[in-house]
């Protein structure tokens, strides 16, 4: 029993990438290349000026998309976990929306916006702002009551409730929600360029399949995954410190 | 409190019921003349929204300096009533006076120690306890002057930077109360303050309470499930009937407090009395 040790979970990823790595070497099939050819493709890509227009155009478009949905979905949230009127009025729209394929929506909002940067801006606000609506909400109505009586037992005014007590007691469900955000943004990100496959990422993943050039296909795939996974984890990291200051117990 | 906790303490906090006619007092005292109880209930009922009646025609008056425990079986209202005399919950009738004056919302003249601490997890004990003040607008080295001397006088010296989660119960509640102690309240308004710390912690917080007190003159309103504590504290204690909550009978154990506060619990009418308490208690327990 003791010599038995669990693979590491990269076991797993290692046995899979020498399983591509013979398929490809066997030629078998055409789409998939071997995975060295595709790690020179990795290097070959971030030589090329195109790549990194893109990744300028499609950060710029993540970034202003999810700057869009904290700055309206955060006071979104907050009020509605605060007035139940305003919870009335809006909390139907965020359920159809957190749940709805909104991928449907995006060749909607071409002719709306233009097959542009302004298409995947709103495509990323549109991914993200529901579920930060919806933490925001969940954190202001899950502030302890207790503390809520004690900054008015103490003399607080509204506005000291709100930024002394309130507000930093909803910031760790606040935060998760700014990191469900995030991914979905970067899902977001994606498809819209994907959809509209003239900009960004989005360009080069159609110029790189037209042109049957799946090294760097795959390549451009890898990479976006891992600065996704980067992105995400610097989130986390983000998250899990506020929730330490803001620990409940 | 599913329906977002912060919703009704942010709409206005007017109660309704203010009728300012208190059935009259002896009017010839000032507020601050003595004998004059510090607060005063008159003919306070609760009902809460679907139909629970959780008080019904309380009198009560709370003796300036004393301790007056509110002693009851579970459900009896009796926190429901500290609450209404902190002005967190408007009665469905009957009023509240504070200092000779009506009250309606919480007030500088009151401060309550949580049951449940109701410390800011993110602020330090020295933050925590300077918390009132800060509202208040006191300068920083000013209020954490002031905060420094009661977290002395609880106990809690040494402990200023850490934070809530780094103590324990015991020592939670003590930054509770020098919270209250803090702001220089009258009236100090606890909520079964010890409740949630064991045993051993229990008898020593009430010790060293009782010895604060010595210095600290305060009106104490003491909410709690316990005979023996209410019997080992208080000056005066309300025995509330199960709901709706009525005063059943008021108690003022005749014990000898001048000595060490050690001796308490050895004197023989200490025991007699949480007896008696019990014997009259029995009937709301089934």
């Amino acid at each position: 029993m003791g010599r038995l040790r669990l693979p590491s979970p990269y076991f797993s990823l290692i046995v899979w990438g020498l399983m591509w790595e013979i398929v490809g070497r066997s030629g078998a099939v055409d789409l998939i290349p071997p995975l060295t050819d595709i790690a020179g493709a990795m290097v070959e890509l971030t030589r090329l000026g195109s790549f990194w227009e893109a990744l300028v155009v499609t950060g710029k478009g993540f970034a202003l998309g999810l700057g869009l949905a904290v700055i309206v979905g955060v006071p979104i949230g907050v009020l509605m976990g605060l007035r139940r009127t305003a919870d009335r009025l809006l909390s139907i729209w965020v359920d159809i929306f957190i749940s709805a394929p909104l991928t449907a929506l995006v060749p909607a909002l071409m002719p709306l916006l233009g097959i542009g940067q302004a298409t995947i801006v709103a495509t990323v606000f549109l991914f993200s702002v529901w579920v930060i609506i919806i933490d925001s909400q969940a954190g202001i109505q899950q502030v302890n009551r207790s503390l809520v009586e004690m900054g008015l037992v103490f003399g607080a005014d509204r506005r000291q409730l709100l930024y002394r007590v309130i507000l930093p007691a909803a910031l760790p469900e606040i935060a998760t929600g700014l990191r469900m955000g995030v991914i979905r943004g970067i899902k977001g990100v994606i498809i819209g360029q994907v959809i509209i496959a003239l900009i960004g990422f989005g360009g080069l993943f159609e110029l790189y399949l037209q042109g049957f050039l799946m090294e760097r296909f795959w390549a451009l795939v890898f990479v976006i995954f891992g600065l996704a996974f980067v992105l995400i984890g610097l989130v986390e990291r983000l998250e899990k410190r506020i929730e330490f200051y803001a620990a409940t117990r | 409190m599913p329906a977002g906790p912060a919703a009704s303490p942010l709409s206005t906090e007017t109660p309704m019921s203010e009728q300012t006619t208190a059935p009259a007092t002896s009017s010839a005292t000032g507020p601050a003349a003595g004998g004059a109880p510090a607060a005063r209930v008159r003919d306070i009922a609760m009902w809460y929204p679907g139909g629970v009646h959780a008080l019904d025609g309380i009198d009560l008056d709370f003796p300036t300096g004393k301790l007056t425990a509110l002693l009851g079986p579970s459900g009896c209202g009796k926190t429901t009533l500290l609450k209404i005399v902190a002005g967190l919950i408007p009665p469905s009738g009957g009023t509240v006076e504070a200092g000779g004056a009506t009250v309606s919302a919480p007030g500088p003249d009151r401060a309550l120690v949580f049951q449940d601490f109701a410390l800011l997890p993110w602020a330090t004990v020295l933050d925590n306890v300077a918390f009132g003040l800060r509202l208040r607008g006191v300068g920083r080295a000013e209020r954490e002057a002031t905060a420094r001397h009661y977290i002395d006088e609880v106990g809690l010296g040494g402990f200023e930077s850490k934070f809530p989660h780094q103590l324990s119960g015991g020592m939670r509640q003590r930054a509770g109360l020098a919270r209250a102690l803090a702001v220089n309240a009258e009236i100090l308004l606890m909520d079964e303050p010890f409740s949630a710390v064991d045993e051993q912690m229990r008898r020593k917080l009430q010790e060293d309470l009782l010895s604060l007190l010595q210095i600290e003159k305060k009106t104490v309103i003491f909410v709690t499930h316990s005979i023996e504590e209410a019997v080992y504290l208080a000056d005066q204690i309300v025995i509330l009937s199960r709901r709706p909550g009525r005063v059943s009978k008021i108690v003022e154990p005749d014990l000898q407090r001048d000595g060490p506060i050690e001796n308490i619990r050895k004197d023989s009418r200490y025991v007699e009395m949480v007896d008696d308490i019990w014997d009259g208690l029995k009937q709301f327990v089934e």
